[in-house]
């Protein structure tokens, strides 16, 4: 099979999957057991990059994670108990693969402690958004497949943000007086 | 107002910062280069935790995710005014009152600030990074004349140096190689596979990656004090890894003395030379190493090392690591005239070193040690006593909260030394 990186982009890439999923019958979202290369490859990114947080099994118990502070900062993540706070789904469901693509991406900021004078605000976090893009998503399907959630869910919903109010005099001076 | 008594505030810390004797020692252009807090990388600077020893090994850069344009690609996205100041960090170490006490004198005196330095740091490509010290120091210790003496100095700090990732060079000569984060890896993906080699040259601490670094103490910095051209007082340092004998020299033209506290050889605060590591993955055992070879310039002669350390752990909120050390100095120090213990004889002496390291941290609790053994060579015949040249030293530091507590053990005391025949 020949190699399809640098004739297709990143996108045209999942699109080609997609449509590939429409010969089995599987309506629901990417699984990481179709995509057992790229779980590997996001495996040894994994290792290199998130183990000191998140831990050697992912369930975020990596050193670094113990000096983080609980008060201030969220606290790496157990990704095989599928709890994340950082999602565009409903409570209890697991976040889509866009939402783990986007933390990866931006890092995750905090307030910080008094001794972080200046520094708050600064990431806890790094962001990733260096990391090439088929990169952090080979680490997003890694992660995928540390929960079996991500294996067995057929149907993702979001929740529906709508757009903020628009920003008027009359809301402000109402803001104001509350 | 509000403005006002945020200046008030920042003058208040500041001063604050002034009087307390302990210096940070993160370096903060890396937290405004990458947008990240201290703690991130530190646990109490400096101190790194285990993503912060990566960001090391990745050339000061976010492990598998390095800059892909390098310094351009920085001053195209943020300008050159922002890309410059988050290069440079700034130091100043010391304290406002030091109080000595000893059996003879009992000393209390105003100390103004010990050490300034510079700091200029940041990668330059995804396989290129430098970090350079500017140091100024109003009364460093100096040797001249024949004398100590203290006088103010100006110049290159502890280290000084450009990092490269070598790794596209064993791809040249046919190593399988691959990309990850806009570095190359050496190795397959599922099997081993190796970052590296780093070469790191220039004025170097090739302990950082040694699992109890010579520059990451957490001890009070006290300095050598010295009267009368005579060392009164010997810092505190971890003695495991200070040159441990009495009566060699340094050089002989000058006779200046190798103090028994000097941080020697691998365990060189910063002397120059050219450092490789890799760091290795499914390399005989499913624990990542760090393997390291490398040779430093120390006084007329020049050492050579290897060091190995392997990582465990990182489950339990817990990682430890173990680390061995061999290390040869080639005439690294003189030997005193047996006639005159107070010159330095025609003989150059070479040093072997060898030993272990540990670092074990489980939450807020870092507890590293050393075991390092040294033995002299080649000394002339007719120089007598006993010395103990075994020392190990065992420091911990536990974080609570804003609580910092640091113990520390001091090894068995030195004495006057040496006979040890020569293998030649």
């Amino acid at each position: 099979m020949p190699p399809w990186k640098g004739a297709l982009s990143v996108e045209d890439r999942w699109a080609v999957i997609a449509y590939q999923h429409t010969f089995s019958g599987h309506q629901g979202p990417h699984v990481p057991w179709e995509h057992p290369e790229m779980v590997q490859m996001g495996h040894d990114i994994y290792r290199m990059a998130c183990v000191p947080c998140h831990g050697l099994d992912g369930r975020g118990d990596g050193s670094v994670g113990a000096t983080l502070s609980p008060n201030r900062a969220p606290q790496p993540r157990d990704f095989t108990a599928g709890l994340f706070k950082l999602r565009s789904t409903p409570s209890g469901e697991l976040p889509t693969t866009a939402d783990l693509f986007r933390t990866v991406t931006e890092g995750i900021r905090s307030r910080g402690g008094p001794l972080t004078f200046g520094l708050s605000g600064y990431r806890i976090m790094p962001s990733f958004r260096h990391m090439p893009e088929e990169q952090r998503l080979e680490v997003v399907e890694y992660v995928k497949s540390l929960n079996q959630g991500f294996w067995t869910r057929q149907d993702v919903k979001t929740v529906p943000v709508p757009a903020p109010p628009p920003e008027t005099p009359e809301r402000i001076a109402r803001g104001r007086q509350h | 107002m509000f403005r006002r008594w945020l200046v008030l505030l920042a003058l208040v810390t500041a001063g604050i910062g002034y009087v307390h004797v302990e210096s940070v020692e993160a370096v903060p252009a890396f937290a405004r280069q990458y947008d990240l807090q201290c703690n991130v990388c530190h646990t109490r600077p400096p101190r790194l935790n285990s993503f912060g020893e990566q960001f090391h090994m990745m050339g000061f850069q976010i492990p598998s995710a390095a800059r892909p344009g390098g310094l351009v690609d920085s001053l195209k996205d943020q300008g050159f005014a922002k890309t410059i100041l988050d290069t440079l960090a700034f130091r100043m170490e010391g304290g406002l009152f030091e109080s000595t006490q000893s059996p003879g004198e009992t000393e209390s005196k105003f100390v103004p600030p010990e050490e300034f330095t510079l700091f200029v740091t940041r990668p330059l490509l995804p396989d290129l990074s430098f970090f350079v010290e500017l140091e100024a120091e109003p009364n460093a210790v100096v040797f001249e004349d024949g004398r100590f003496r203290t006088k103010g100095e100006v110049g290159l700090g502890k280290e000084a140096f450009f990092m490269a990732n070598l790794g596209q060079m064993l791809g040249l000569i046919g190593a399988p190689t691959m990309q990850m984060g806009n570095q190359t890896m050496v190795g397959r993906h599922g099997g081993f596979n190796m970052h590296g080699p780093m070469l790191m040259a220039g004025k170097i601490d090739p302990s950082t990656n040694f699992s109890y670094p010579t520059n990451r103490q957490l001890i009070a910095a006290t300095e050598t004090e010295v009267k009368e051209g005579e060392v009164e007082r010997f810092p505190v340092v971890p003695y495991a890894f200070t040159s441990k004998f009495f009566g060699l020299f340094k050089d002989r033209d000058e006779a200046e003395p190798q103090l028994v506290t000097d941080q020697v050889m691998y365990n060189t605060p910063g002397a120059p030379g050219a450092d490789f590591h890799a760091m290795l993955n499914n390399f005989l055992i499913d624990h990542p190493q760090i393997i390291q070879v490398g040779f430093l310039r120390e006084n007329d002669g020049w050492d050579a090392y290897a060091a190995w350390r392997v990582d465990f752990g990182e489950r339990g909120q817990s990682a430890f690591s173990v680390s061995a050390l061999i290390n040869w100095g080639f005439g690294v120090d003189w030997a005193p005239d047996p006639a005159n213990h107070a010159r330095p004889s025609d003989r150059r002496v070479d040093r072997l070193r060898y030993g272990l390291a540990a670092n074990a941290r489980w939450k807020g609790l870092d507890v590293y040690g050393a075991l390092i053994r040294d033995q002299v060579f080649d000394l002339p015949s007719g120089l007598g006593g006993e010395f103990d040249r075994t020392a190990p030293c065992v420091m911990g530091s536990r974080v609570m909260g804003k609580d910092q507590r640091v113990w520390r053990c001091h090894s068995s005391r030195p004495t006057f030394a040496t006979v040890m025949p020569s293998p030649r």
